[in-house]
């Protein structure tokens, strides 16, 4: 399993790196590959190429903001979910997605 | 980036405005604010989108603000947990964090987005729990800080 995504507050200074935090320990707890893009206030960090995005099995967008460099996405089937929950809950956020790619 | 005379352990405040203004006022005190209210008023306008209270008893309020002159975090321990934000969560961890909206110092937002991580860590929270007092709540802090440096460090 390949999952990835993309984590974005409004502000871009703490939410956006404590989603990414908790969707990578919670795909590390499952022994998914992963690769999680934050674009905060320091701008795009851990930048998805074209490649993983084609190869994912899963694509997580929990965005609070208008992302960069969208037309990464085109005609791809996108999980949305949300900033707060992929925090509190990313065990759920990964339980929905799984759901979403009828991989459960 | 951890200062010794931000961080508050078994600090007697019992309502979020009542930890807003206390750290901005010691804020104010050293330098590092410009006008009080403005800043606050900034941490509320962030506190609007949705609250920062995000779950594990930690509430995370910041403001982007030109009345912040050089950016800084506080953390607070309150003697009893306090109800944060719109939802009104419990939390008893808090930091506030005040970021320049000019000058982007590249570097202080890089250490916020690692103690961000750092506090998705039991271990992190849990010893944070554990300390009795100011002191020892900044040496714990300040290690984290230097570790935080070193990634920085390596990364560069």
């Amino acid at each position: 399993m390949f999952v990835v995504g993309i984590t974005a507050c409004p502000t871009g200074i703490a939410h956006t790196y404590m989603a990414q935090e908790a969707l990578e320990n919670e795909c590390q707890k499952r022994g998914y590959e992963f690769h999680f893009e934050t674009q905060g206030s320091i701008g795009i960090e851990n930048e998805l190429s074209q490649e993983d995005i084609d190869r994912a099995d899963m694509i997580i967008l929990a965005v609070a903001i208008q992302i960069e460099e969208e037309e990464r996405f085109d005609d791809k089937d996108i999980f949305n979910a949300d900033v707060d929950e992929a925090i509190s809950y990313p065990e759920k956020v990964i339980d929905k997605a799984l759901e979403h790619y009828h991989l459960k | 980036m951890i200062n010794k005379d931000l961080v508050f352990v078994n600090s007697t405040t019992k309502t979020q405005d009542e930890v807003l203004h206390t750290i901005s006022q010691k804020a104010y005190q050293m330098d590092l604010l410009t006008d009080i209210n403005k800043f606050i008023d900034a941490v509320m306008e962030r506190e609007k989108e949705f609250s920062t209270a995000v779950g594990f008893g930690i509430a995370i309020p910041h403001g982007l603000s030109h009345s912040v002159k050089e950016a800084f975090i506080a953390f607070v321990k309150p003697e009893k947990s306090i109800e944060w934000g719109n939802d009104k969560r419990k939390v008893d961890l808090i930091f506030l964090i005040g970021v320049p909206a000019e000058k982007k110092d590249i570097l202080h937002l890089k250490f916020i987005s690692q103690i961000s991580k750092y506090l998705m860590k039991e271990e992190f929270r849990e010893h944070l729990r554990s300390c009795q007092n100011g002191n020892e709540a900044f040496d714990y802090l300040d290690k984290i800080n230097k570790n935080i440096e070193e990634e920085l460090k390596c990364l560069s």
